[in-house]
């Protein structure tokens, strides 16, 4: 009778959880907000299943399209009110002039949240690009915009940032630690005449010695490649002096411009060839390949071990295409918004960055920041050590890290992970994730 | 005793005729097409208003936002389904790589609006650089895909656009004749070293005969009055530059696809000073009124058929926006500018080769079938275009309106006053004229 009561109660537990996860949403609803390009969808959860929401959740990247992220299913299915958005730049990275005006758009939405009858919360979901978006935003919303005007910045933001309206919360999804970061480990350090490039239009000349898909280098076309310490060094310190380069072109001409010198009164193309795909951690996996210290990890079977080192199942994802090609290997920009959402100071790419030379750094943002933070990161990817990395500079006394197995960036199951064939291993990688974001989210507002 | 038996008439007749105009539309909906830049939002009447609408609209652009355009609003107020869409090069014109696919982001919209219950008959609304866009697709849904692949294209559409759903009527709404047309129109002429500029990153030089703001060739503000001979000049010039242009990018495409450029696939194309030059912008005697009599929506309502239709528009362009990055210049690739922003003439205004381009409204409008409705903004400069698509336009059911005083986004138009004179209201009704008269001409054949 016992056994058949706790049979009855699991059922019924099951039959619960089945109704929460599956339940109908209603059809997302279209958002405008000003200017036109920036835009929105909120996704509410079934009213039946879930009739007083409390907790609205934001999320919103640079350039990508966030109104059908994988997240607004999934957290309103949890019973969490959600609001993609795209900001003034989406779709147009150039745009972004400069990328701390997206702060104006995030700040939107996080006052349409607040008029909707019953939220009381409303957190931050920050993916990829969207991890020094929102943590700048939440930076500068906690502690003005003195912050992001210092000195140091290579843009500094308008005073328009004043009086932003601080979130709740911040869960950083597979963020990264900024895209002047980003951009500076993703650069060709082989190319030796950018000013050439950029004053006369010449084509890139290249060192070999710097080549990252040169054989001769440790580069493997069939495979992982096993690039020396030396070199590592010299590519990683070579990334940083074009970075540096790059940054020294684009302050004199704006120089210029402010002088009123420049050919155009107010910006102008700044057009990067090689300037992606060169990232040498995609092509050598003994680069960050994993957390230095043991960190929680969310294994398929939905338990977390946490014990361990936990390192990064992510298979190669580079080819010299991806480099030579316009549309992948170019960085199609303007001086401003090369500034102020691409460059960064360092004088080695991995290890010696100046991260508070950018607004867009979310190593330096998360210093700054007090309220609640959840980082995770995906275990097929290689923002594993990155998200390690301001996990360890975040400021909030409430941090919590972990590490979903088997997840590509997006969440889904790494099929690419598995050598000789993908066995269905990772398949609970989304459920288990937003399992985990939903608990720490409802544990604590 | 009879003013009594009216008035409740009159009372009940105003308020439904008020209720059908105000109706509260639900929420838009949100839509997700592929690839992920391509999206929408679906505009239905309120149900109790209009249970079963059986007419959608569906408007779209090349790069702007249309997911909250007029015609969503004005639309459902009417009792028709409107969905607004962006394509994949929203906010992006150098994604257009080639423009010809935002078609099948377009096929995917009529396709969404005919699965919708009840929903039989499906209108496209092409609005300024969505009359090309719904030129296309229609002419292209019509007549398939050979129509876009003619040798003298610029730029040929690829075998997987075919098998396009035809629409059932195209509404174009303060269109124009084309993107390539418009930067054709646009380009500073005065600008002599395209090769240095684009070979070897050179600042733009000017030939200063042929500036549009040199007042020795006639240039004084809201009262520029060039002479016949400069505009010849002026317009050949932009024509020859074009023409330049086209001929650098097509050799560098050669390039590209022969494998010998410095890089693969595409490759940067950037134009100073390719935009804020358009003359009639500044010499408002330039494409000033249709060219045969029209009809003309008045203010009041009523319709005018007796003559031509004037444009009203203001003096509305900044000298010093050609020399500026953000205005005047075009941050192209060779595929998008090819496809896009590309077109050859010999003279930008009487004398352009319409079918070297797909993205010319008026090359597809000659083989379109369907019932096509042409309304022009008299606040705008497209009057006369909004004519030569009427006039080209090869459906037997077409007709051409135009809407007093309403600027290019359909709104009263309160900078269209005589100099000096503050806004009077003289426009108030421009959006319910206009939309009244469009969802009348669907409803009357649909």
């Amino acid at each position: 009778m016992k056994f058949q009561l706790i049979k009855l109660i699991l059922v019924l537990v099951n039959l619960l959880l089945f109704v929460n996860l599956k339940a109908d949403t209603p059809p997302p609803e279209f958002i405008q907000f000003s200017p036109s390009a920036a835009m929105g969808a909120l996704y509410r959860p079934d009213p039946d299943v879930y009739p007083s929401p409390h907790i609205a959740t934001l999320n919103m990247h640079r350039t990508a399209n966030r109104l059908s992220h994988i997240s607004m299913r999934n957290m309103a299915q949890r019973g969490f009110l959600i609001l993609g958005m795209n900001p003034v730049c989406h779709n147009n990275e150039a745009l972004c002039t400069p990328w701390e005006n997206n702060a104006l758009v995030v700040k939107q939405g996080i006052e349409y949240l607040r008029t909707i009858p019953g939220i009381t919360k409303v957190i931050l979901l920050g993916g990829s690009g969207g991890g020094p978006t929102m943590s700048f935003y939440q930076a500068v919303a906690e502690n003005g915009v003195a912050f992001c005007q210092q000195t140091q910045k290579l843009t500094k933001c308008s005073d328009q940032l004043a009086d932003l309206p601080a979130a709740d919360g911040v869960v950083f999804r597979d963020a990264h630690l900024g895209n002047g970061a980003n951009a500076l480990r993703s650069l060709n350090p082989a190319v030796i005449n950018d000013e050439e490039i950029m004053n006369d239009n010449a084509p890139p000349r290249f060192d070999p010695r710097l080549d990252p898909f040169n054989p001769d280098n440790g580069y493997n076309p069939d495979g992982v490649s096993d690039y020396s310490d030396d070199f590592k060094e010299t590519y990683f310190r070579a990334q940083s002096e074009r970075m540096n380069r790059l940054i020294d072109i684009a302050e004199g001409r704006l120089q210029q411009i402010q002088s009123g010198t420049y050919k155009y009164p107010d910006d102008d193309a700044f057009v990067i060839p090689n300037g992606d795909g060169s990232r040498l951690m995609r092509l050598d996996l003994n680069i960050d390949h994993s957390t230095l210290k043991p960190r929680k990890f969310l294994k398929n079977d939905g338990t977390i071990e946490d014990c361990c080192i936990v390192s990064s199942v992510r298979p190669v994802s580079l080819t010299p295409q991806s480099n030579q090609r316009f549309w992948s290997g170019t960085r199609m920009l303007t001086l401003r918004s090369f500034l102020s959402t691409r460059a960064i100071r360092s004088t080695h790419a991995m290890t010696e960055i100046n991260y508070c030379s950018s607004n867009n750094s979310t190593v330096c943002n998360v210093q700054k920041i007090s309220v609640p933070v959840l980082i995770t990161a995906m275990g097929g990817h290689y923002f594993l050590r990155n998200s390690e990395i301001f996990y360890e500079a975040a400021a909030s006394k409430d941090k919590d890290f972990i590490v979903l197995e088997g997840a590509v960036h997006g969440i889904t199951p790494c099929e690419a992970c598995v050598p000789g064939g993908y066995d269905g291993r990772y398949d609970n990688s989304v459920k288990n994730y937003y399992d985990y974001v939903a608990k720490w989210i409802n544990e604590r507002f | 005793m009879r003013h009594l038996r009216l008035g409740p008439v009159f009372v009940s007749l105003l308020t439904i005729f008020t209720a059908s105009v105000y109706a509260n539309q639900p929420p838009p909906q949100f839509i997700q097409f592929e690839p992920s830049a391509t999206m929408g939002a679906l505009y239905m009447p309120d149900p109790d208003k209009f249970p079963n609408p059986h007419v959608a609209t569906l408007a779209m652009h090349r790069d702007s936002n249309f997911m909250s355009h007029i015609s969503t609003q004005e639309m459902p107020k009417r009792g028709i389904v409107a969905l607004g869409m962006n394509p994949r090069c929203q906010n992006n014109e150098a994604l257009c790589t080639p423009w010809e696919h935002n078609s099948l982001d377009v096929k995917q919209g009529v396709e969404l609006l005919r699965s919708l219950p009840g929903i039989d008959t499906v209108i496209l609304i092409g609005h300024s650089g969505g009359g090309p866009t719904m030129a296309f697709y229609q002419a292209i849904a019509e007549n398939g895909n050979q129509l876009c692949q003619a040798p003298e294209r610029l730029t040929k559409c690829p075998d997987y656009i075919r098998d396009l759903p035809p629409a059932d009527g195209v509404i174009f709404w303060d269109a124009h004749l084309g993107n390539g047309i418009n930067a054709v129109r646009s380009l500073n002429p005065a600008v002599i070293n395209d090769e240095e500029i684009l070979n070897q990153g050179a600042a733009p030089r000017l030939n200063p005969r042929l500036d549009p703001f040199n007042p020795e060739n006639g240039y004084n503000g809201a009262n520029t009055s060039y002479s016949d001979e400069f505009i010849e000049s002026y317009l050949e010039a932009q024509s020859a530059r074009m023409n330049k242009l086209i001929d650098i990018a097509l050799d560098r495409r050669e390039q590209v696809e022969a494998g010998t450029y410095s890089s693969k696939g595409d490759a940067a194309f950037i134009i100073p000073m390719a935009d804020i030059s358009r003359l009639m912008r500044i010499d408002r005697s330039i494409d000033h009124s249709t060219v045969n009599p029209h009809k003309l929506i008045k203010n009041n309502g009523s319709i005018e058929d007796c003559c031509k239709v004037e444009s009203v528009r203001p003096f509305d362009i900044d000298p010093d926006g050609s020399e500026e990055f953000w205005e005047g210049t075009r941050m192209l690739s060779l595929k998008s500018f090819l496809s896009v922003r590309a077109i050859r003439s010999k003279n930008s205004m009487t004398d352009i080769d319409y079918c070297s381009s797909n993205n010319s409204t008026l090359c597809m409008v000659q083989f379109i079938s369907v019932p096509v409705l042409v309304s022009a903004m008299t606040g705008h400069y497209f009057v006369r275009n909004s004519e030569l698509i009427y006039d080209f336009t090869a459906s037997k059911d077409k007709d051409f309106i135009a809407v007093e005083g309403a600027t290019h986004g359909g709104n009263p138009c309160t900078a269209c006053m005589p100099e000096g004179d503050a806004y009077d209201g003289r426009y108030d009704n421009a959006v319910k004229n206009d939309f009244d008269y469009l969802s009348q001409w669907i409803n009357e054949r649909f």
